[in-house]
């Protein structure tokens, strides 16, 4: 059964990075409801990418893993539900370190 | 890379990640700004890790101690072995631990060489079209080993139908791999090498000398409905006798390059590979056109080894212009061509499962044997089995580059297969009769 999931992910910031998280699930075909992704506060050479999904348990445990197959990838953490998304999102809106 | 003083590191980095963990082809994209680039002086020094990059899993004794738990109280377990026995150079650690535990050793399309195919505790040839033992056990066995290997879907076929009454243990040093496809009861995320080695410490010694029996018995009625009429075959040539003869000659020593299709999986099931690392094939990716460069580069590779390239009619024009490079370097690899002027493994598919509508399958091929000539590689065509004997060993023997053209039945069908969407216990031993 498909819900929501929020996707946290810690990155090393090099180009293209975000393009190839985000192929990764558009293979699978995993709906990216919302997105949200930033340098890290003071340090533009690691990232953060917080992604809103809505897919399957089986399907949110693979794509963690391809994604933390990625080399720059440090790691892929997800939780069920919409709700860290919005906590993150609207820290972020504060422009408060997240 | 962007920068010219980047390209080095780049590099660098590219060796480290194409040689560790899972390894694998890496992509540099160097801009031509960069390439034209000045600098003052160009550093190579070697990478040895990368912040957010863990190659190589650290081994849980947990898992191990759950996998031996399972193991030693199995009464048909059962091994699948993969490339990532080969990879890690486990192959020694693998014999060492089926002899001590009696564990029956399968190999996939990958994992071809890691386990003496003459070995009593050798199983067959996993997959598709591999052998009839290893393919119906799986259904029958009630431990399941996976190593190195990613339960492929030509290994599984039907994923439903698969394993169902058994318990799995998959040992593999890609997380991903994982409860992928097959859901492990005991995972052991580790090499293969280091698992297996720790594994065999803490399993009982045990024979299953019923067990290994019952693949025997499978395999000797592969032999008698396929595999005897496939290597003594009255009429046309067959693709099996070429290779099982060139298996004989060679006793399974030398390297077999094979392309994608009918003839790669004949040359898998007949050639009895005897050291790891002597076949090579494209696997999964399935790209016809493999052969014969990567044939060049196992002959670079292992100047020493004697290099056989199997090639179908079709995939031999694909890369036929490598026919170039090899004149230009003098490298002197084995071409063997098996032509039954067809796309053979479609044609087998259009047969079998679209009612015979053959569809673009039908190859009008050029005069392989002059082509040939013309790039300075000496060739020869056989078309009648009597000519056969005296043609391979000339094939063999010669120290140059040599090209050996078999012309084969042209409607031959490779057997046993798992039909797409069909469990591995329903494999075919022939064709279905309409």
């Amino acid at each position: 059964m498909k819900q929501e999931y929020t996707l946290e992910i810690l990155a090393d910031n090099e180009f293209s990075i975000l393009n190839r998280i985000v192929n990764v699930l558009n293979r699978r075909r995993v709906r990216i409801k919302r997105l949200l992704a930033h340098e890290t506060e003071g340090n533009f050479k690691s990232g953060r990418a917080i992604l809103l999904l809505y897919t399957t348990s089986d399907m949110i445990e693979k794509v963690k893993h391809q994604i933390e197959k990625l080399i720059e990838v440090e790691e892929a953490v997800y939780t069920e539900g919409s709700h860290l998304f919005y906590e993150l999102l609207e820290r972020s809106n504060n422009k408060q370190v997240i | 890379v962007a920068e010219a003083k980047d390209i080095a590191p780049a590099v660098a980095k590219a060796f480290y990640i194409a040689k560790t963990g899972r390894p694998g082809p890496v992509l540099i994209d160097i801009t031509k700004n960069a390439q034209n680039e000045l600098i003052e002086e160009a550093e190579y020094k070697k990478c040895e890790s990368i912040r957010t990059y863990r190659p190589k899993p650290v081994l849980s004794m947990a898992q191990v101690d759950a996998a031996a738990k399972l193991i030693n109280k199995a009464s048909r377990p059962y091994i699948l072995a993969g490339q990532g026995v080969l990879l890690s150079g486990a192959s020694n650690e693998l014999i060492a631990f089926s002899e001590k535990t009696g564990i029956p050793v399968a190999c996939t399309l990958l994992g071809l060489g890691a386990f003496p195919t003459d070995h009593p505790h050798y199983a067959g040839f996993l997959g598709m079209h591999g052998n009839y033992g290893p393919n119906v056990n799986t259904n029958e066995c009630d431990l399941l080993i996976g190593i190195g290997m990613r339960f492929d879907d030509r290994v599984t076929g039907n994923v439903a139908k698969y394993a169902k009454q058994a318990q799995v243990i998959h040992i593999d040093i890609d997380k991903a791999e994982i409860n992928k496809i097959i859901k492990a009861d005991v995972a052991v995320h580790a090499d293969a090498k280091e698992a297996l080695t720790a594994l065999t410490g803490r399993c009982d010694r045990k024979q299953h000398p019923l067990w290994l029996k019952s693949f025997q018995h499978l395999n000797s009625i592969e032999f008698e409905r396929v595999i005897n009429k496939d290597i003594h075959p009255e009429g046309e040539l067959t693709m099996a006798e070429v290779i099982h003869k060139i298996s004989e000659i060679t006793k399974g020593e030398s390297i077999l390059v094979t392309d994608v299709g009918q003839h790669q999986m004949v040359a898998s099931r007949y050639y009895k590979f005897k050291n790891p690392l002597t076949q090579i094939t494209s696997g999964g990716a399935g790209t016809m056109g493999f052969a014969l460069p990567a044939a060049m580069g196992a002959k670079m590779g292992k100047p020493d080894q004697q290099v056989i390239a199997v090639i179908g009619d079709g995939g031999f024009q694909m890369t036929v212009q490598e026919l170039g490079t090899i004149m230009q370097y003098k490298i002197p690899v084995k071409i063997l061509v098996l032509n039954n002027n067809f796309l053979g493994m479609v044609r087998q598919w259009q047969q079998l499962f679209h009612e015979k509508r053959y569809s673009f399958t039908e190859m009008s091929n050029p005069d392989f044997v002059r082509l040939n000539e013309a790039y300075g590689i000496s060739a020869e065509r056989v078309t009648d089995r009597d000519e056969l004997d005296g043609a391979i060993k000339r094939f063999l023997e010669a120290d140059a580059t040599r090209f050996l053209e078999v012309v084969v039945g042209k409607e031959d069908n490779v057997f046993p297969m798992v039909p797409a969407g069909s469990g591995v216990a329903e494999i075919l031993l022939e064709a279905p009769k309409k």
